[in-house]
């Protein structure tokens, strides 16, 4: 028997007769179950991004496109991807790393429970830093260890508009760490998530996951949401079977207001805060922030947008130190067009990061319990239609000043060629740079390496120190890449690139011994030792046989030459990155309410991490209008994934085959 | 550091195996028909057109027979839109106004909407002419040959793949609808007079 809500809800649906009596029902749900076929954009994205669209924009929207606002992404001189609302909800992930998965040529690794390695074209560690990572124009990048803390990051997955990931140099326009990437995560305007959302769920690696949002309006203009979700994750497992204890719990509630006074003004406030409650119990960490930012249109070729945020971390990490960070920035930008063919962008930036640290680990001594970092930047682009809608130059520069190593100038050419409507060749070169962290370049910690060994007069312990003067990694990129749409229902997209890095910071050797009692300290400071090579390309594929089917298909290939003396270990890092990655992905509704989303990924050795492959899997069934029914497997193919290679004062753990179940309301 | 036991690998035959039965499920079988009420991408299009031209035009203050404090935007006959108007109109006004999505069965119900869109096809529904629906200052929209010939004030035309739309400048007049210049600039033909 069917509850009337059910009924009153296909009703919508399906012609009345059907329901004219009890064997109609049951041939309706039949129907339901093998009646395929239906657009695979079911949710509400499409409609409200494309009604957020100029009529301008909307006159360009091509009608047959397989993918919905492909013509940016198609168009852009850029190895981009862009993960829709759509693509994240189908994913089934439960963090923002495990959707960042599906990126060709993104290396996502679970270091542990609650920790992820992330990053593109290699360099890929808890450490990495040479990505930078913006949740809604915050950076989130933490420039004391360098890495991002993942998992003070847990946007509510339903409420994201998108993520976009480009691969390659965006220094010109976002900053110094846009090395090898930059991940932009977009939450929806307030106005797009309207009414009311529950969800509640749990499974075995996923412990329980539980949230809520609702969205409304204030007088005529003034949209607001409000949310707060919790959610818990199991003990990953130590390679040898036993449990890692790294299990933890968090919580994430903030507020978003959106104002669109008239037309052409827009203005955001938004603020959350996420408690964590790390290691059962053993440590913790929270994120508070809050951001506003002001746009306005002063013509369809003109606009102005004014962004300032605070920013506060805080983390007790019994491996590493207790250490907070407080971030004030402020961003201008003004883009105007000149003459007929010229679209310039500029702006500027400052910074201001307040850190303090405290010495809890037995291996991590501080030397200096606080300090303070500026940063200021300029930057300036033009985007000039050499022969409009067909040759489009992009030339731009962003010159950056930091307390370390001073002034940073960062060039970026771009070409864009569209020989047919349906095809794109781009082209870039860019030279980026990597300020270092406060790890490599102040006085700041001292961190214990490996057992004493014996010298003269003793024992010594060899320890990690910082350089005063060091100098920023700097990278020569060179790009190029290739789309194509031969068919409406195919795109294949393709990228290659030669990156270039000189002044690699790395350990080198032993520079001094300093004698102690018991025992001494042998130094190994960090230096510029090293430069590399990478090349390689990500190709994808995306083909939609029927509207309700859609496959795509991505493969990497990484290749890097180290160069540096032995003690810098230039054969470690060369065995550090994945030859190959690939991703098979299947979108299929069989209906409109029930849909199943498969994926396999494979990701080949890194260093002592032999290659996998795994497979996550996503079934959803819609039993009203409001109610939808999920269940999602991750990492299905082993029950003990080892993703990343083991690193100091860091606990690497295998990754659990998960399941878990999910019930989702709409009001 | 310890590292980590050897782990089974992909070239395992169990494991490869697996893989490929994972494979094999990736397969699902196509032949599909597409499920009523699917919307086309030209649809979603034009429903962000038609909230979009809101923004272009100005309805006269009085309006006799439009009481309500809301904004109507009208479908006459078949609704190709799905749901789509309605996710708009969530959280959306129009000068103002809370945007209301109506369903009508007869043209007689016409007048007491803002915008009314008019299905190709359902061009029959309207009659003989659509000066009575202009008298009450509604802006009609279609998308056919048929209901330009009506006289209409906005119809959409398909170009290549995109989508364009024809402004009937005498007809909207006639509707004392004030049309911007910026929206009479984007359309393909901002005729003086029926063709």
């Amino acid at each position: 028997m069917i509850p009337p809500p059910l009924i009153s809800a296909l009703r919508l649906h399906y012609p009345p007769h059907l329901f004219s009596d009890r064997a109609g029902i049951r041939r309706m749900l039949l129907l339901m179950f093998f009646l395929t076929g239906s657009s695979l954009a079911q949710g509400q994205s499409i409609a409200e991004s494309l009604a957020d669209l100029s009529i301008e924009q909307l006159l360009s929207e091509p009608v047959n496109s397989v993918t919905k606002r492909t013509t940016r992404q198609f168009d852009s001189p850029a190895a981009i991807t862009v993960l829709t609302h759509d693509d994240l909800q189908r994913s089934g992930a439960t963090s923002v790393p495990d959707a960042l998965r599906l990126v060709p040529g993104m290396n996502v690794g679970a270091v542990n429970a609650s920790q992820y390695a992330v990053s593109a074209r290699g360099f890929n560690t808890v450490f990495a830093n040479k990505m930078l990572v913006l949740v809604d124009g915050r950076a989130v990048y933490n420039s004391m260890f360098a890495g991002v803390f993942w998992d003070l990051q847990q946007p509510v997955m339903e409420d994201l508009e998108r993520i976009e990931v480009i691969r390659g140099p965006g220094a010109a326009i976002w900053g110094a760490n846009a090395m090898n990437g930059v991940i932009n995560i977009v939450s929806r305007s307030a106005r797009d998530t309207q009414g009311g959302l529950a969800y509640l769920g749990g499974g075995n690696v996923q412990r329980t996951m539980a949230g809520g949002r609702y969205g409304g309006v204030i007088g005529d203009d003034l949209y607001y949401r409000i949310f707060a979700t919790e959610q818990s994750r199991d003990d990953y497992l130590l390679a040898d079977g036993k449990s890692a204890e790294d299990g933890w719990r968090s919580w994430h509630s903030g507020f978003r207001l959106d104002k669109y006074a008239d037309a052409d003004t827009h203005l955001t406030w938004q603020a959350d805060a996420t408690v964590l409650d790390l290691d059962n119990g053993t440590s913790d960490g929270y994120n508070v922030n809050s951001l506003a930012r002001w746009n306005k249109e002063l013509s369809s070729r003109s606009r102005l947008e004014l962004q300032v945020y605070y920013d506060r971390i805080h983390r007790n990490d019994p491996l590493r130190a207790l250490y907070s960070g407080d971030t004030f920035d402020f961003a201008f930008q003004h883009i105007f067009g000149l003459g007929l063919h010229h679209d310039i962008t500029w702006g500027v930036g400052y910074r201001f990061v307040s850190n303090s640290v405290e010495d809890i680990a037995p291996n991590v001594a501080i030397r200096e319990s606080s300090f303070d970092r500026n940063l200021y930047s300029l930057f300036v682009q033009d985007e000039w239609q050499m022969l409009p809608d067909r040759l489009t130059a992009t030339i731009g520069a962003r010159l950056e000043h930091n307390d370390f190593t001073g002034l940073e100038f960062q060039p970026n050419l771009r070409l864009l060629f569209k020989p047919t409507e349906k095809q794109t060749l781009w082209a870039a070169v860019s030279r980026a740079v990597r300020t270092p962290s406060a790890l490599e370049a102040m006085d700041v910690f001292v961190v214990d390496f490996a057992p004493p060994f014996a010298g003269p007069g003793g024992l010594y312990v060899p320890r990690v120190v910082g350089n005063e003067d060091p100098r920023a990694e700097v990278l020569w990129a060179y790009e190029m890449g290739y789309r194509i749409q031969p068919h409406e229902r195919l795109i294949i997209d393709a990228s290659a690139f030669y990156n270039d890095y000189s002044e690699l910071i790395g350990l080198y050797g032993v520079n001094r011994l300093i004698p102690g009692v018991p025992v001494g300290t042998a130094e190994l400071p960090f230096d510029n030792v090293m430069s590399a090579e990478t090349y390689g390309g990500e190709i994808s594929v995306t083909v939609t046989p029927t509207d309700a089917w859609r496959l795509s298909a991505s493969y990497s290939l990484l290749f890097a030459n180290f160069h540096g003396a032995a003690a810098a270990r230039p054969d470690v890092q060369e065995r550090s990155v994945p030859t190959q990655q690939a991703v098979l992905r299947s979108s299929y509704d069989f209906s409109p309410r029930l849909s199943l989303d498969v994926q396999v990924r494979y990701v080949d050795q890194i260093e002592t991490v032999p290659a996998y492959a795994t497979a996550d899997l996503r079934l959803l069934y819609r039993v009203t209008e409001r109610l939808d029914v999920s269940i999602v497997g991750q990492n299905l193919f082993s029950d003990h994934q080892v993703e990343q290679r083991p690193l100091p004062v860091t606990l690497t753990s295998t990754v659990p085959r998960g399941i878990y179940g999910k019930v989702t309301w709409r009001f | 550091m310890s590292s980590p036991r050897q782990m089974p690998s992909v070239n395992a035959p169990a494991n490869r195996r697996r893989v490929l039965a994972w494979l094999a499920l990736l397969a699902v079988p196509a032949g599909v028909v597409p499920a009523a009420g699917a919307v086309t991408k030209e649809h979603q299009i034009k429903a962000a057109f038609l909230y979009n031209f809101t923004k272009f035009i100005t309805w006269p203050a009085q309006r006799p027979g439009r009481p309500e404090p809301v904004f109507v935007i009208g479908i006459l006959g078949r609704n190709p839109f799905g749901t789509e108007l309605e996710n708009i109109a969530r959280g959306r006004k129009v000068s103002g106004l809370p945007l209301q999505i109506r369903y009508l069965k007869s043209v007689n119900e016409a007048p007491g909407v803002d915008l009314l869109f008019v299905a190709s096809g359902e061009e029959a529904l309207l009659g003989t002419s659509l000066s009575a629906l202009h008298e009450a200052s509604v802006l009609t929209v279609g998308e056919s040959a048929s209901f330009a010939k009506l006289g209409g004030i906005i119809n959409f035309r398909m170009v290549e793949d995109k989508i364009r739309f024809e402004i009937y400048r005498d007809a909207g007049a006639r509707a004392r609808l004030k049309i911007s210049p910026q929206l009479l600039k984007l359309a393909i033909t901002a005729r003086k007079d029926k063709s």
